[in-house]
């Protein structure tokens, strides 16, 4: 069989990335540029700066990218880029690139879903196995998939205002640690213990998540004991409040597959690389027979990986776009999916 | 030689193919929202009707702003990848200096594009095409200032209204093509870039912080 070999771009946020994949498996050459040193300035991610940044690195990064996977233009077999979901004029940087590319080398162009990019993160090592269910958590996303099989997303619960990464980040802030500060609060948390009183979010019957209430419960336990002059031991705190997601998350995730009978079960997106939540699934997986994986720490954060390795699978389906292919920041996984067909 | 033109940098979406000084196709697409949806498209129309591939040409003509931000990126980001994935000579001029290069017969060329806010990105340039105000971000009224001293025929080209004077719209043709071989050399694609002429809002509010802690 003839070797695929897919070339990625992912500029949906403050990275610009470029990767070929050989058959959906196998990382011959990444670059991730991250922009992250540049924002920490403002607090987070400025839309207008990350484009600027995007437009000015994204013919280095693909060419360095060419040259590190040892590969002529002519042995690419395709070009695939995210369309969606994520800011806009980010998006529209690297799909201009991989349209002018599909257009001036004469390859076809594939149309990558982000999250399904993150999902497919976790076929890298060792090819997927199905039924499973993904839980996708990201500083954009928080949500529980099932899949059936190859390219076959259903959403059963998401969150219903901030994504899981979102809230470490807000929760660092009031804190006082640095921009962004999900990893920080993971590793504060291994130095403290679970001393603050706070809820758990939205603990019922669906599959549904909600962060807001317990970032403004940590936010309202930080300025009560300002009131009352109590110092706030940041170990502690970061202690409870992951314990307070991980509980959740990992006991919806648990439910679920319990439900719908499942033995496979794959973490996805930036946050699977927080610590607390891999040891605990990692422990409970074990306990219930569960086959879990987990994406390389080296692909939880964007990449463009990912998204070479979600392209081959739409190659090999010749789901191919053209060259109006256009942003779509709001994309669900079931519209893509109807797209893709 | 065959040359290839874009610009994205306003409402207008315009592409020209020529050959040596000969314009082989224009494509001009007024009131444009979605550069992004139709350049590619018309560069591969433009192409299979002249019956071109993407490497006959030689030579990549982008506009790179002022303007629209995003519109420009658009236009840049296609310019500089294509020059790189097939090694083509690429140039780079500036919207406002395209601009007055469109038109001709003129002692003085006041060029502006809005930027909102009753201000432009404007600049003047003499009978030569040589700039006498350099480009900028400024009050649409100080533009006119300045060019109402000036004496001789003053050709005004841009995309705002004025009662006092007669304004020419915003166009490029070919002989921005003819002048930019000519008179400019080759870049380094990498470095194409926009020209914002201003800064990101954020960026402008950080300096003035920094700015005012040092009073």
């Amino acid at each position: 069989m003839k070797d695929i070999y897919i070339l990625g771009i992912e500029t949906s946020c403050d990275e610009t990335s470029a990767s070929v994949v050989k058959n959906g498996k196998e990382d011959l050459g990444t670059v991730v540029l991250s922009q992250m040193d540049i924002h920490k300035d403002y607090g987070g991610v400025v839309p207008e700066i990350a484009s600027r940044h995007h437009v000015e690195n994204i013919t280095l990064v693909i060419e360095e990218t060419l040259l590190k996977a040892k590969i002529k233009s002519e042995n690419v077999s395709a070009v695939a880029v995210t369309y969606g979901p994520g800011l806009v004029g980010s998006l529209l940087i690297g799909l201009q690139a991989a349209k002018t590319l599909s257009l001036v080398w004469n390859k076809p162009l594939i149309a990558v879903h982000h999250i399904v990019g993150h999902i497919y993160a976790n076929n890298l090592e060792t090819e997927l196995k199905f039924p499973l269910v993904a839980l996708v958590v990201s500083g954009g996303h928080t949500d529980l998939v099932y899949m059936k099989d190859y390219y076959h997303f259903e959403t059963i619960g998401s969150t219903l205002d901030d994504a899981v990464g979102e809230t470490y980040d807000k929760v660092a802030k009031v804190m006082g640690l640095d921009y962004p500060g999900g990893p920080i609060v993971d590793s504060l948390a291994f130095k403290g213990e679970d001393t603050y009183s706070l809820p758990i979010p939205l603990d019922d019957e669906s599959y549904n998540f909600s962060f807001s209430g317990l970032k403004s419960a940590v936010i309202n336990l930080i300025n009560k004991e300002k009131n009352k002059n109590q110092k706030i031991i940041n170990e502690n705190l970061a202690c409870s409040f992951q314990n307070r997601v991980i509980k959740i998350l990992t006991k919806k995730t648990m439910r679920l597959l319990a439900e719908r009978k499942v033995n496979n079960l794959i973490l996805a997106g930036g946050v699977s690389a927080n610590k607390g939540l891999r040891e605990e699934f990692i422990k409970l997986c074990e306990e219930k027979n569960v086959n879990l994986k987990l994406p390389l720490l080296k692909y939880c954060t964007d990449n463009a990986t990912m998204i070479a390795t979600a392209g081959y699978f739409l190659y090999k389906k010749n789901k191919f776009s053209d060259l109006s292919l256009n942003p779509e920041t709001n994309i669900s996984l079931e519209r893509s999916m109807k797209l893709e067909k | 030689m065959i040359n290839l033109l874009l610009d994205t940098s306003t409402a207008t979406f315009t592409l020209i193919i020529s050959k040596e000084d000969q314009e082989l196709k224009k494509i001009e697409l007024n009131n444009m929202k979605e550069h992004s949806k139709y350049a590619l498209s018309s560069i591969k129309e433009a192409f299979s009707e002249l019956k071109l591939d993407p490497n006959d040409i030689d030579n990549i003509i982008v506009i790179n702003g002022p303007g629209s931000f995003t519109g420009t990126r658009i236009g840049v980001t296609i310019a500089k990848t294509y020059a790189v994935a097939l090694n083509k000579k690429i140039y780079s001029i500036s919207s406002l200096k395209a601009n007055a290069l469109s038109y001709d017969n003129s002692d003085y060329y006041v060029v502006f594009i809005d930027a909102r806010r009753d201000k432009v990105f404007g600049a003047i340039y003499d009978h030569n095409y040589q700039e006498i105000l350099k480009e900028q971000y400024l009050d649409f009224v100080v533009l006119l200032d300045e060019a109402s001293q000036l004496n001789g025929k003053k050709t005004y080209i841009g995309d705002c209204l004025s009662n006092d004077i007669s304004i020419k719209p915003l166009k490029i043709n070919i002989n921005v093509i003819n002048y930019v071989l000519k008179n400019y050399k080759p870049l380094n694609p990498h470095l194409v870039n926009p020209n914002y002429l201003k800064l990101v809002e954020a960026e402008e509010r950080k300096n003035q912080v920094k700015h005012d802690s040092k009073l």
